[in-house]
């Protein structure tokens, strides 16, 4: 790798915090094993302020997917500080009674791994690395599913998450040889001239990229690989559930974005159009499939399993799109898919936070009768879900909406307008049964008498989430600037090929080349207002 | 910009601080505390309304086309999207209209609202500042905010505070709103899309969507007029999508249905935007809407006439007004368009006023059957006169504000399409809608003759069910819902006698927003004539008129007002 050793200290951090939290895991005194949320929060915070410094000081001129690479860390970091505090009380949570025998540094260990993955996934420049930073997010996945819960269906849940997850490594593995097949290296910057000295994507690489987009469809829980996600999603203990539908679809996006860059996105003509257009069916299939189906569940859990399904289905629109816009956009779809990554993280973890710090049937609340009337007794956690719920439904003044303005721009400005109408009237049904989780709060009267017995840093975890969830709803400055700092790096990715007259119409065959996009880099953009968050702004801008 | 006005940004900020710290502040038990809590939010409520005086003295009637006390602030500065408020004449009399009626509401809740107090009137003040947001939005984006945002608030007080069917009314409520806006959101982005293809800049202002929206060709226009149009006709309502309204508005506590029955976002976003936006689509679109909006009139008439339930009636004849209402928009002549935004004012004022009054009734006799209660004059005589009052400006008695706004919509309506007038419609609208009004005039009747002044009947409430009302002598009115009741009959006696300052000050900003519509359907017929006439100049020049659909000639070259008043009828027999 030719990317300098520091800008991999995130990762070194989290990784040494795993293997320093499973050796105090194993420790006698109680005292010392509860140490392991605390190395590990502690961690993921120096973490994020590694990735934070690495951004902002180191220039750019390290390698070109610098600020890609920046927001990944970021949001592994930074979802991953919420996801430690979620699942603070983690084992105690499934079984009191053998309080004293926990998993509790492995189940520690096993997510700061599964986060360094995460972290890492922007970094790679080798198939080979790719793999192993899919397996090394997924494979502690598997273990926490299983051990998350000691019931069968978390077993049953752990099984079948564990079989499908090999079947679909092995599926992008496959893909990857056809890669590798095609170009006779592994190295991205190889492949990637490989592809740029084709003028039509061959049929053997046609048949890796798809393989690979549908094995890491199992990543995203995208249709149609998505039937386990209820299952698993309900099956296993909740705060799993919440990194579950993190870790994995986070990795599987940024390398899906990966792998796209080696093609230099040449997918709009010719044969190559297969590999969009089959995003695109993947995307309308998610939205609707995952939103249809919601609106018939009750459990909450399963409700937001097929809520995550939709909301891959969201990105998918963004991915689909690439980063090439007709007129000269104000985001393109790789920018307006990682802003909504961030968004549908955050809201995401914030519901499944509030959903842990309740107590229901099992170790949380699950059904929507375990939730009814919760605005009396819990007003906090209460408002905490709603703004979640109203953020997914992309209500004003959240990031969610922002998060659908952007895709639906993106849509717009490539020239796909029904696209961009399919995504809106998926909303639309959506709406439905996130506000069925309100009216279960708000309008019902209580059903179960509540017994919170959950230490303060759950409902602190979903408290940052509603709050980053409103503020980044309304200052949106600093995440947007990221995301389209990372946007435009893909742009450059991007090679112009112009052996292939741009097929007539109304596609993203209308490539330019993104002149306007290094301009805008290179040049400071006037900054008009003065809040604080505006010097930070500005600061973001200038380090990246 | 040359200066930032403070009053407007100030006037939304108010009802949100109080929103704010009214929520902090438990109601507790006893019932000092909750009337407290009412009392806050309504002077958190008035002083909007001081303000909104101050803007009055301030406003420049004579540029009433102009957007005056501009504030403007970037806030998303990558999309150009601005704190950018501002009002115009229209806007300004249906601000003023918010600002008088809301505080009346919130007085008449105090003491009404039995259970979590706090976060009722926090509520009430946060969808009060959503409705003065979306009147005073220079920016299209933050125009959508607010009209989407106001789903939430009502959404709890409905779903919270209402009567039995409550939740159902809530999810209803939000799900049909929802659903329109958020294809009106994605027409809004396209449009900004547009702009920035055609234009340059990614950009939500008002002048620059209608640049973009005027640009488009007619098929285009027609495709994004639909997604505004589900929109703001769900929320207006107009007929086949009007089913959540009068169960919102049943279902409602009074203070919810009167913010509900109120504000007309529906009709206000056809006129200030989707009209002039898309003037070719909504030329093409006009007949097929207007007889919705003719079905709108009387449908919900004959509702109302059959209606047994006090609220429904109400609900539905605010249908029946905002029928017209919008009836009168599409007649896209002076007097209807100006008849448009005084049925807007009236219908607003009105329907507040008489779901008041039967709060009033409902909490004197916990009912709001028609039919088992009778002859209140006697009991209730003040309370009796009130109603008597509204019902009476409902049914456009002249000298109160319902007869202008009727007979202006009317008139409106009946000339338009005639020669000199522009516009569309005429007579055959005009006549069924008239025979709605009358059917209008029928049902109040019936009610004031039946409740107030029938042979007395009383539901006594029983004791046991409603402690409050153990003493079977109901009383009239008290001194707090006079101070209800009485701005709100003077605004409808003052407007019905002296609309003339209204009148006037609307002229220049209607003016403007007909002639958006007018020049861009007069510029495209002219580009007709000019390609049909040089496709077909060589072969037969007569073709050219007969594909125009016209008898004369030189119509683009005659004087302009002939080629106005003729050019106007032309794309529906164009096409």
């Amino acid at each position: 790798m030719n990317i300098p050793l520091n800008h991999f200290s995130p990762e070194i951090i989290m990784i040494v915090a795993a293997f320093l939290v499973a050796l105090v895991g194993v420790a006698k005194s109680d005292a010392v094993r509860r140490s392991a949320q605390w190395i590990s929060l502690i961690s993921l915070i120096l973490a994020f302020i590694a990735g934070w410094h690495i951004g902002m000081v180191d220039s750019t001129a390290a390698w070109p997917l610098a600020s890609f690479a920046t927001y990944d860390t970021l949001l592994a970091s930074g979802i991953g500080i919420l996801l430690v505090l979620l699942s603070w009380d983690m084992p105690f949570a499934m079984d009191p009674a053998k309080a004293d025998r926990t998993f509790r540094g492995e189940y520690f260990a096993m997510m700061l791994v599964s986060l360094a993955g995460v972290s890492m996934m922007a970094k790679v420049d080798n198939l080979i690395w790719l793999f192993i930073a899919l397996e090394l997010v997924s494979i502690p996945t598997y273990i926490m599913v299983a051990t998350g819960r000691s019931n069968p269906t978390a077993q049953e849940a752990g099984i079948k998450y564990f079989f499908l997850g090999s079947l679909s490594a092995a599926i992008y593995l496959f893909g990857f040889s056809y890669l590798y097949g095609f170009s006779g290296s592994t190295d991205f910057s190889k492949i990637a001239s490989a592809f740029a000295a084709v003028p039509q994507l061959p049929y053997i690489a046609m048949i890796g990229l798809l393989m690979v987009v549908i094995g890491i469809a199992y990543k995203i829980a995208a249709v149609p690989l998505h039937y386990y996600a209820p299952d698993v999603y309900q099956g296993t203990a909740t705060p799993v559930t919440a990194f579950l539908s993190f870790a994995p679809k986070a990795a599987g996006f940024i390398a899906l974005i990966l792998v796209f860059n080696l093609t230099g996105w040449k997918l709009s003509h010719g044969a190559a159009r297969a590999v969009p257009d089959l995003l695109m069916v993947m995307a309308v299939l998610s939205m609707t499939i995952g939103n249809v189906l919601a609106l018939l569940q009750r459990n909450i859990k399963r409700m937001l399993a097929y809520s995550s399904i939709s909301h891959s289905g969201y990105m998918l629109v963004g991915l689909a799109v690439g980063p090439l816009m007709i007129n000269h956009s104000i985001t393109n779809g790789i920018s307006a898919m990682l802003f909504y990554l961030g968004a549908y993280s955050v809201m995401t973890v914030g519901a499944f936070a509030v959903l842990v710090y309740l107590q229901g049937k099992l170790d949380a609340a699950e059904d929507l009768d375990d939730i009814a009337g919760i605005a009396s007794a819990h007003p906090l956690a209460a408002a905490c879900m709603a703004v979640c719920m109203l953020s997914l439904i992309g209500m004003p003044f959240t990031v969610g909406f922002l998060g659908k303005l952007f895709i639906v721009q993106a849509a717009f400005s490539s020239g796909h307008g029904v696209l961009a109408v399919i995504v809106m009237i998926n909303a639309a049904i959506a709406a439905a049964y996130y506000l069925s989780i309100i009216t279960s709060m708000y309008l019902r009267d209580p059903w179960t008498p509540f017994t919170v017995r959950r230490p303060g840093a759950i409902q602190f975890s979903a408290g940052i989430a509603a709050a980053l969830v409103i503020l980044l709803g309304v200052f949106p400055s600093v995440l947007m600037s990221i995301c389209r700092y990372s946007g435009s790096e893909v742009t450059k990715m991007v090679v112009v090929n112009n052996s292939q007259a741009p097929a007539a119409g109304k596609s993203t065959a209308a490539i330019l080349p993104p002149i306007h996009l290094v301009r805008s880099r290179s040049t400071p953009r006037p900054i008009s207002h003065t809040t604080p968050l505006a010097s930070t702004h500005t600061a973001v801008a200038a380090a990246l | 910009m040359t200066q930032s006005h403070l009053i407007l940004p100030m006037m939304l900020a108010i009802p949100l601080i109080g929103a704010a710290l009214i929520f902090m502040i438990k109601p507790g038990t006893s019932g000092h505390r909750a009337r407290g809590l009412g009392v806050l939010a309504f002077c958190f409520a008035l002083i909007p309304a001081v303000m909104g005086v101050v803007l009055l003295t301030r406003f420049n009637y004579a540029a009433g086309s102009v957007w005056q006390q501009r504030f403007n602030y970037p806030w998303l500065p990558q999309f150009h999207v601005n704190f950018s408020f501002g009002v115009d004449a229209i806007s300004l009399w249906l601000l003023m209209l918010t600002l008088l009626v809301t505080p009346m509401a919130i007085l008449d809740a105090i003491n009404k609202i039995q259970h979590r107090q706090n976060e009722f009137f926090a509520w009430m003040l946060v969808s009060y500042a959503c409705m003065i947001g979306v009147f005073i939005s220079h920016d299209v984006l933050l125009f959508y905010l607010f009209f989407e945002f106001s789903l939430i608030p009502t959404f709890f007080i409905l779903g919270i505070w209402g009567h039995s069917d409550r939740r159902k009314a809530a999810v209803k409520f939000f799900l049909y709103a929802f659903a329109g806006s958020v294809l009106l959101l994605a027409s809004l982005i396209y449009l900004a899309l547009v702009h920035q293809e055609k234009f340059g800049t990614f950009s939500f202002a008002l002048a620059d969507l209608y640049r973009a929206g005027q640009s488009l060709s007619p098929t285009q226009q027609g495709i994004v007029f639909l997604g505004l149009l589900i929109g703001f006709a769900i929320k207006v309502p107009l007929f086949p999508v009007h089913t959540w309204m009068p169960l919102a508005i049943t279902e409602s506590p009074t203070p919810g249905s009167v913010m509900i029955a109120l504000v007309k976002l529906g009709a206000y976003g056809l006129l200030r935007f989707a009209i002039p936006m898309l003037p070719l689509a909504a030329v093409r679109f006009t007949p097929f809407l207007a007889v919705l909006c003719v079905i709108s009139i009387l449908y919900g008439g004959l509702i109302s006439w059959v209606q047994r339930d006090m609220k429904k009636l109400i609900a539905y004849s605010v249908l029946s007004h905002l029928g017209l209402c919008i009836l009168a928009l599409l007649a896209l002549t002076m007097t209807g368009l100006t008849g448009c935004v005084m049925v807007m004012i009236s219908s607003g004022l009105l329907a507040a006023a008489m779901l008041m009054v039967m709060g009033m009734i409902y909490r004197r006799y916990r009912t709001r059957n028609l039919l088992e209660i009778s002859g209140l004059a006697r009991r209730l005589p003040v309370l009796g006169f009130f109603a008597v009052f509204f019902f009476m400006g409902t049914a456009a008695l002249p000298g109160l504000i319902g007869f202008i706004s009727e007979i202006i919509s009317l008139v409106g309506t009946y000339v338009s399409g005639s020669a000199g007038h522009g516009g569309y419609l005429g007579p055959a609208y005009a006549i069924p809608a008239a025979l709605g009004m009358i059917l209008g005039a029928l049902y109040m009747l019936y009610w004031v003759a039946h409740v107030i002044f029938g042979p007395l009947v009383e539901t006594v409430p029983d004791a046991d069910t409603s402690p409050t009302h153990a003493s079977l002598v109901v009383q009239d009115l008290s001194v707090r819902e006079w101070l209800v009741l009485s701005p709100l009959a003077l605004a409808v006696l003052f407007l019905g006698l002296y609309p003339a300052p209204v009148l006037n000050s609307l002229q220049p900003a209607i003016g403007k927003i007909r002639h958006e519509v007018l020049a861009a359907v007069q510029e495209n017929t002219a580009s007709h004539l000019a390609a049909s006439s040089a496709a077909t100049s060589r072969t037969h020049r007569v073709g050219a008129v007969h594909l125009a659909g016209m008898p004369v000639l030189a119509a683009a070259s005659k004087a302009q007002s002939f080629n106005k008043a003729v050019a106007l009828r032309l794309p529906a027999s164009a096409r």
